[in-house]
């Protein structure tokens, strides 16, 4: 009997897959198993296992074309059962689905009865909702039921958060409090934040910037782009456009590491990460060093609103090059920043604070920032970064640089 | 609240409604001096005399035959058929004339009648005195039927079906009669058309009604000792069939059992499950099972085990919980 094996669905975000290798060609026999091919999202790349034995009669899908969930990538011959495929996480930093998750489908031209899925029709319709497709899910007894789908899904979507945050400890072996389903929100930043920490190569630099001229122009600038816009321009607006200065001098600082090589990117896009009640969210000020301030006030006003009533469209989250991160206005005086990945580096920036100075041997007091830079040494090294954090200061204690 | 027969409540409804309403009147064999054949219409003679409540010969078509006219010219006419069983002898006046007037008529007329009869087994009362014969009536487009399983709905349905300008036939239980429960005190009215959900349980929905509501309440605490939360939704009227009520426990617990005495072939079941799958399929996360009598007529002897009961719901729970 012949059968085949489609493009499997890791994650629930996933709809796409790109196969970068095949490890198997036609003829070649697999056991459970062998990997057969390797295949990337977005993201990361997965190994794919065989799970049974057969012949490769076909290859539909050659190396370098993407093709959505569920398609048919290869033919096996001789294969004995349900043919299936696992993405290995051997190799893959976002962990693999837990079920097996490509399943083979008799091809077309040969149906038979059993090959069709058994499913009762509540499961087919909470597969149908969540864009599962029925096929991948397996039945705890008889027909795929509801609670066959739901632990799947369960599956999908804790196992990603609780792996990789190492959640080991049962919930039930911790005397009181009280649980707390994970929110798709809080999923995806834990598992951003274990992956970039466990990815990237975080270090850190502080600098301490004398913020009296940053404060003054923001005061000289506020009347006019109130008047213009109804926005007073915040001092993260300031330092968002003075960093994208920054940046433009050390391009370093707007890079990108991918399996092939760093990716040098043509425009500034500023991430400003944003608390709200139950999380944390990232939106995006595209081409920050084409826009006026006023131009981020408003855009920074808007997503933030959009953010705050849960209706940032994802895409206004994506894409960002840099992000830069504020806690001064709770009052912190430094601190350091995950880096939002897959980006190279964020800034974070602490309160402003008088503080007594020592001026051409008199001490004064000046209004202080610390601002810490966390930078991607896989492709930064500190000196660059520190010349990056130099003209950084430079522009934040003379703003007027900006225009040089 | 006070603790009352499910006879008893129906007596009293009938004298409150009589005392209420001066058109009201009672019609059937044995109903006068006797008080009825189980005692439903006691009292009734002594209270109101026999103008408004007339013995009859035993003819049950003429008996209901004469209530559809009394209806039509404005009277309220309660009438008695001694058992269910005898309902097909008056079926022509039932189903071709009281069932049709209000369309016939045009709405000139209506024949707001009331048939109480009592149904079911459990009496060791042979095959001719102990069918359940709801479906038949439930398929009549004109009639409503209800069938109260305690002494309040009783009451209650039996108030609404006098004063309901449609035909009502009321269904009582014979088993039932004996049976004790609380009814409130003073007016109390159940809306025809409207279920009741007797245990609140989110594994799986039992649609009863009549008797079978106590072997499906048994059924659930039995379940209940098993971990299996069952809800059991007391139907009291089939037509109207509130289908709400069923649907939004099916959407909760996504498995449907439906329980009646009556012989499960072409029962009120099939046609539950038949609504239940046309509308909300995707609800279900196992086959719907109907529990039901056998396909045979009612014994005399080893009634017991031709009946369902609490042990039948059991296993048909198991089923689709463990589907």
């Amino acid at each position: 009997m012949s059968s085949a094996i489609v493009m499997p669905k890791v994650g629930l975000t996933m709809t796409e897959g790109k196969i970068v290798e095949w490890r198997k060609s036609v003829g070649d026999r697999i056991e459970p198993g062998d990997i057969v091919f390797v295949f990337e999202t977005e993201k990361v790349s997965f190994d794919v296992e065989a799970t049974q034995t057969g012949v490769v009669s076909k290859i539909i899908i050659a190396e370098g074309e993407t093709v959505p969930v569920g398609t048919e990538v290869a033919l096996l011959d001789g294969a004995g059962g349900a043919a299936e495929a696992a993405p290995d996480k051997s190799s893959a930093p976002e962990p693999a689905a837990p079920q097996p998750a490509a399943t083979a489908r008799t091809p077309a031209g040969s149906v038979t009865a059993s090959s069709k899925t058994r499913a009762t029709p509540l499961a087919r319709r909470i597969a149908k909702s969540n864009g599962i497709d029925i096929a991948q899910v397996t039945a705890s007894s008889g027909p795929i039921k509801k609670r066959d789908v739901e632990s799947y899904l369960s599956g999908l979507a804790a196992q990603p958060a609780a792996r990789s945050a190492s959640m080991t400890v049962p919930p039930s072996e911790i005397a009181g409090g009280r649980l707390v389903k994970l929110s798709s929100m809080r999923e995806i930043i834990a598992r951003k934040m274990v992956a970039s920490t466990t990815e990237a190569a975080q270090a850190y630099m502080i600098v301490t910037v004398d913020a009296g001229n940053l404060v003054e122009a923001r005061g000289r600038l506020i009347p006019s782009i109130e008047k213009q816009t109804g926005v007073r321009p915040t001092l993260t607006d300031l330092i968002a456009k003075i960093v994208a200065v920054a940046i433009g001098r050390h391009p370093v600082m707007n890079t990108r590491w991918t399996r092939d090589g760093i990716v040098w990117l043509d425009a500034i896009h500023m991430g400003i990460a944003t608390a709200l009640d139950d999380g944390l969210v990232v939106p995006v000020i595209e081409n920050i060093g084409d826009k006026k301030l006023s131009e981020i006030a408003v855009q920074r006003r808007d997503l933030i609103d959009m953010a705050r009533n849960g209706r940032l469209p994802p895409e206004r989250m994506k894409g960002s090059t840099f992000s830069i991160s504020s806690l001064g206005m709770f009052g912190v005086e430094e601190f350091s920043a995950i880096i939002n990945q897959p980006e190279s580096a964020i800034l974070a920036v602490g309160a402003i604070i008088d503080t007594p100075v020592a001026r051409e041997g008199a001490v004064v007091v000046r209004p202080m920032m610390k601002l810490t830079l966390t930078y991607d040494h896989r492709i930064i090294d500190g000196a660059k970064a520190a010349a990056f954090v130099a003209s950084l200061k430079d522009v934040v204690e003379e703003p007027l640089l900006a225009l040089a | 609240m006070t603790e009352t027969r499910y006879i008893k409540a129906i007596n009293e409804a009938l004298h409150e409604e009589m005392a209420r309403d001066e058109n009201v009147v009672v019609i059937g064999e044995d109903v006068g001096a006797p008080g009825g054949a189980f005692g439903g219409t006691r009292g009734l003679l002594q209270a109101f005399g026999d103008k408004r409540v007339k013995d009859t010969p035993i003819s049950e078509s003429a008996i209901v035959g004469l209530a559809l006219g009394a209806a039509m010219k404005g009277l309220r006419p309660v009438v008695e058929v001694m058992f269910a069983d005898f309902l097909p002898v008056c079926m022509d006046q039932i189903v071709n004339q009281i069932a049709k007037t209000r369309f016939m008529f045009g709405g000139q007329f209506t024949a707001p009648l009331v048939i109480r009869a009592p149904g079911g087994a459990g009496l060791n009362a042979g095959p001719q005195h102990s069918q359940s014969l709801e479906a038949w009536f439930a398929h009549i487009p004109g009639l409503k039927v209800v069938m109260p399983a305690t002494p309040a709905d009783a009451k209650g349905l039996l108030k609404s079906a006098i004063r309901d300008d449609d035909p009502v036939l009321v269904l009582e239980h014979k088993a039932l009669y004996a049976s004790s429960g609380e009814v409130p005190v003073g007016e109390h009215l159940v809306p025809i058309g409207k279920a009741e959900i007797r245990r609140f349980g989110k594994d799986v929905t039992i649609v009863t009604a009549s008797r079978m509501v106590h072997h499906a309440l048994e059924a659930a605490e039995t379940l209940a000792g098993q971990g299996t939360d069952v809800e059991v939704i007391d139907l009291r009227s089939l037509t109207p069939l509130d289908k709400e009520t069923i649907l939004v426990s099916v959407e909760k617990t996504s498995r449907l059992v439906i329980a009646h005495e009556a012989v499960k072939s072409f029962g009120i079941g099939a046609e539950i499950s038949a609504m239940v799958a046309e509308e909300m399929i995707d609800g279900l996360d196992a086959p719907i099972v109907r529990v039901g009598a056998p396909f045979s007529p009612v014994p005399f002897s080893q009634e017991k085990d031709y009946l369902p009961n609490a042990a039948d719901i059991v296993r048909a729970a198991e089923k689709v919980v463990n589907f």
